[in-house]
């Protein structure tokens, strides 16, 4: 049905057109011979196209408009799918999103747990080094503390040495055998 | 003192000789003074060691030595049997064995006793009879002047040491100031 009423359509304007210019050339004055006659070969014209091209015509209209609606459909499908796909995409990068958070959050969480562990090494050690040195610094102290006592001792000894030298008189070494011999009998 | 096998076997052929002439104190006596003449005397010491000199050599000189100490004849062929032995640079060692000998045989100590200075009788006479005390044996003093001892007494008797000096008063003190405990 829609088909005939495209080709009557198309009919139509064909007449017209061809009748269009034979009353033009009339200058006004209505040459009805003419027009019958121009009438008559457009509705023959006409009939010619419709009977051998009409079929053909109309065959090719529905198959435009057949391939026009699954190129129509093509393209619905063609923009789910590309509407499928952005979608898809869309929660792709969504979800890429969230895993780049995640991932951020884990390197920033392990960073943190690197950076703790090194401080915490790095404190170890500098406790360790700390006692090292008070240790070393100990020894140290220790034996010059011993040294300077030893040396102390040592010239302690060496005046008192002196000063007996000096100062022992034959008295005193009486005194000092009569002890010796006093100890010696209590020994004996 | 501990003596060596060869001061030993020399001082107990002499001591023996002496003994049965009974002449032991005073060949001990002689030995004395030839030991002290060798120890005085660098030249003596190497006239007993240095090669250079023959036995010859040697004999002329301790014999001309004896002479002037005017030994008896058992010292005087003593030192000069030693001396043609090569062995005359032991003579101390001998002497020394030889008094060991003849205070072990007399039943005596001899005890070495160091002083700054020499001890008074009254006290040299106290020392002698504690020490003849102690070892239960006749004590002979010979008393070594040390100035280093500072003051006080040291005695040497039958290998043990009663040291009464000062200056072992102040190695101990040094010793104590020393330890990580002073």
């Amino acid at each position: 049905m829609k088909h005939h009423r495209q080709t009557l359509t198309l009919g139509l304007t064909v007449l017209l057109s061809l009748t269009a210019p034979a009353f033009a050339a009339g200058g006004g004055e209505v040459g009805w011979s003419k027009t019958i006659f121009h009438g008559v070969n457009a509705a023959i014209l006409f009939y010619i196209i419709y009977r051998f091209f009409g079929p053909k015509v109309t065959a090719g209209l529905q198959s435009k408009s057949k391939q026009v609606a699954r190129d129509i459909d093509e393209a619905t499908r063609l923009q789910a799918e590309a509407s499928a796909r952005l979608a898809a995409a869309e929660a792709d990068l969504a979800a890429l999103a969230g895993k780049a958070e995640a991932l951020l959050a884990d390197l920033r969480r392990e960073g943190e747990a690197e950076r703790d562990k090194l401080v915490a090494q790095a404190k170890a050690e500098a406790e360790r080094i700390t006692a090292e040195a008070e240790r070393t610094a100990r020894s140290e102290i220790a034996r010059v503390k011993a040294r300077l006592e030893a040396e102390l001792g040592e010239m302690a000894v060496e005046a008192a040495a002196r000063a007996l030298r000096e100062k022992t008189t034959p008295a005193d070494q009486r005194r000092l055998a009569v002890e010796y011999l006093t100890r010696l009998e209590e020994r004996s | 003192m501990k003596s060596s096998t060869i001061a030993l076997r020399y001082s107990q052929a002499v001591l023996a000789l002496a003994t049965d002439r009974k002449q032991h104190e005073q060949i001990g006596r002689e030995l004395d003074r030839v030991a002290a003449v060798f120890a005085g005397s660098d030249e003596l010491r190497a006239l007993s060691r240095n090669p250079k000199f023959s036995v010859a050599d040697r004999k002329a000189i301790v014999s001309e030595l004896l002479k002037r100490l005017m030994v008896s004849p058992i010292t005087r062929n003593f030192v000069m049997l030693i001396t043609e032995k090569g062995r005359l640079q032991h003579i101390a060692e001998i002497v020394a064995a030889y008094h060991d000998q003849a205070d072990s045989q007399a039943g005596r100590i001899r005890a070495q006793v160091t002083v700054v200075a020499p001890l008074a009788e009254l006290e040299a006479a106290r020392l002698r009879t504690v020490l003849q005390k102690m070892t239960g044996k006749q004590v002979v003093l010979e008393q070594q002047v040390d100035p280093s001892i500072i003051g006080g007494v040291v005695t040497r008797v039958g290998g043990r040491i009663y040291d009464g000096s000062v200056r072992a008063q102040l190695e101990s003190l040094r010793t104590r100031l020393r330890s990580p405990a002073a």
